[in-house]
């Protein structure tokens, strides 16, 4: 009873941000669940909504997070663009890109928090 | 009959389950940051889908059953940013500017190498929201254009590149403090680097933790004006 309530409540926000979604449209395409997020994100900031009342169906969808991407990821199955060729490329964008991604943001945090970090 | 059985949908939630339950297995024997539980649950999907000559339309029936989840589990990553408020206040400043900056790397480096590698247009821009974790990172896809899947792929690989290099990197970077070296890892390689940041420091993890769901939201909003402008 508790979890279906719980994850009626998510559905909630889920809609709610698909709303928002159509709303902003016109300005800026984000979909409708990432909105949902920040709505439910400002509910439980703001103490409209108590943690511990969406907290079962949290953690059961946030500790299994990859085991519900397993389908998303068979999908390459279908496909029918990709072939071996493209494969080394991919890889090599991909693994020097976060390698360029981490190394900027470490430069650029540590330079802001240098002063910082002796306070802390 | 074996043929008839994967006409239901039952057929592909329970391989997906059987399959995620090993590669979870392995993960825990080996500890390795290579085991990735859904890059093991994705090989041995697809080899059996191979091996049996399985459709994938079939498997889809009940992967599709699963898939739908995807959408509530984006919504609970409001609960994950939740609960790292402190953090969040904390460092609020450092992590803004050093996770736009990281996702303005993010973009101008795959843009870059992709037009020099020659890589369709369709990949690039898969392979665009491949440093943020994983539902937002289809949601982004979809929205572009690119293809979901494709995109899974690269985020895990991203994931797993990110834990393997990040050692090094601090190697290659001596004396970065703490904070940069969190938001570092979870801008650029999400949940799965970010395991490897709490293996090197509770501050690094929390840190790490906290960039996940804000990299996520900062590269949905830029990434779509930035790819209109530069693509």
């Amino acid at each position: 009873m508790k979890l279906i309530l719980q994850f009626g409540l998510l559905i909630g926000f889920w809609l709610s941000g698909e709303v928002l979604s159509s709303i902003l449209e016109s300005i800026i395409a984000i979909p409708g669940s990432i909105l949902g997020m920040v709505l439910l994100f400002i509910a439980l900031t703001s103490g409209v909504l108590k943690e511990k009342q969406i907290k079962d169906i949290g953690d059961f969808l946030l500790t299994n997070i990859a085991f519900f991407f397993v389908p998303a990821s068979v999908a390459i199955l279908a496909l029918d663009s990709i072939s071996g060729e493209h494969v080394t490329p991919l890889v090599i964008v991909a693994l020097v890109s976060t390698f360029v991604t981490m190394v900027v943001t470490m430069l650029v945090t540590h330079i802001l928090t240098k002063g910082k970090e002796a306070k802390k | 009959m074996i043929r008839e059985l994967t006409f239901s949908p039952a057929f592909g939630i329970l391989v997906t389950i059987l399959a995620y339950q090993m590669g979870a297995f392995i993960k825990k024997k080996t500890e390795s940051d290579f085991a990735n539980p859904l890059l093991i649950a994705l090989v041995l999907i697809i080899g059996f889908l191979k091996v049996f000559d399985i459709p994938y339309e079939n498997y889809k029936l009940g992967g599709d059953g699963i898939h739908f989840m995807l959408s509530p589990l984006t919504v609970a990553l409001g609960l994950m940013l939740y609960r790292q408020r402190e953090t969040i206040r904390t460092y609020f400043l450092s992590l803004m500017i050093g996770i736009t900056s990281g996702v303005l790397a993010s973009f101008f480096s795959i843009l870059l190498l992709s037009k020099l590698l020659k890589l369709p247009e369709a990949f690039l821009i898969s392979l665009l929201p491949k440093s943020i974790t994983t539902p937002m990172a289809l949601s982004l896809s979809e929205i572009l254009g690119g293809t979901g899947s494709l995109t899974v792929i690269m985020v895990i690989l991203t994931g797993i590149g990110g834990a393997f290099m990040a050692p090094w990197v601090l190697k290659l970077l001596r004396g970065v403090n703490p904070i940069a070296v969190g938001v570092g890892i979870g801008t650029a390689s999400h949940a799965v680097g970010t395991a490897k940041a709490l293996e090197i420091g509770e501050k690094e993890g929390a840190l790490s933790s906290a960039a996940i769901g804000l990299a996520g939201l900062i590269t949905v909003v830029l990434v779509p004006l930035l790819y209109q402008i530069f693509g």
